[in-house]
């Protein structure tokens, strides 16, 4: 997919661990883990809000789009 | 997603029921196919594959096998129904195995049509019979109705794949 996730750099940024943004946000690891992993079909509005406001980013800190053509 | 079986409860019912019954009538019934050599005389065979008497004739033989493959398949599609109904009880909806099969119902239903139809018309012209076999379309029994039974099997089998690649998608979103 051209659409890619760098959540773990965010992460890292902020010395955060998955779980704690998991509970955090209020979703399992497990659908973190799929949204880490770049395994996720969609992402949630309600969802992005969430890891935005925890992380203190912006939803381009997030996602990045890379053209594979 | 567990369906919900409350209303699938009297066709399970009535489809088990059905299943013996055939299982009974068809084994009953390709016993005496099976014997048919040894009793060319019965009307067994007269009523069966319309004709007076069993002889080793190529015609008669290839009837009396058709009609023990038509037999065969039409227990097997039944079989193959009775276990999407209880897959439908057990498994999650739109499982792979759900799609494969009722794909799988439509062209059997379809394929056992077209071989009984096949089988009508070599019977009519093997043995010259006078009476009209004409499409009927004004009721159930009609082949043509079942044909597009069979062809709405392999629809809803298309249906199924469309509803399980949402499902998967709606499961993988965060």
């Amino acid at each position: 997919m051209s659409i890619i996730i760098n959540l773990d750099t965010v992460l890292e940024k902020r010395g955060m661990k998955s779980y704690e943004l998991a509970e955090a946000i209020n979703i399992t690891t497990a659908n973190l883990s799929i949204l880490k992993t770049g395994k996720a079909k969609a992402v949630r509005f309600s969802t992005l809000e969430a890891i935005c406001k925890v992380l203190e980013c912006q939803p381009g800190d997030i996602l990045e789009y890379i053209n594979e053509d | 997603m567990k369906p919900n079986s409350t209303p699938l409860q009297p066709l399970k019912y009535f489809l088990n029921f059905i299943f013996v019954i055939v299982i009974m009538a068809v084994g009953l019934n390709i016993i005496g196919i099976l014997f048919i050599p040894f009793f060319p005389e019965s009307k067994f065979l007269s009523e069966l594959l319309g004709v007076p008497s069993f002889r080793w004739e190529f015609p008669i033989v290839a009837l009396t096998i058709i009609s023990i493959i038509l037999n065969l398949g039409f227990i097997y599609s039944l079989y193959v129904f009775k276990k999407i109904v209880a897959s439908l009880f057990k498994s999650p909806l739109f499982s792979h195995f759900q799609i494969l099969s009722l794909k799988l119902l439509g062209q059997l239903i379809i394929l056992l049509i077209v071989l009984k139809s096949i089988f009508n018309v070599f019977s009519n012209v093997v043995f010259q019979k006078t009476e009209l076999t004409g499409i009927q379309i004004f009721s159930f029994d009609s082949k043509l109705i079942i044909i597009c039974l069979g062809l709405f099997f392999i629809y809803l089998s298309y249906v199924f794949k469309k509803a399980k690649d949402l499902k998967d998608e709606n499961e993988l979103t965060v």
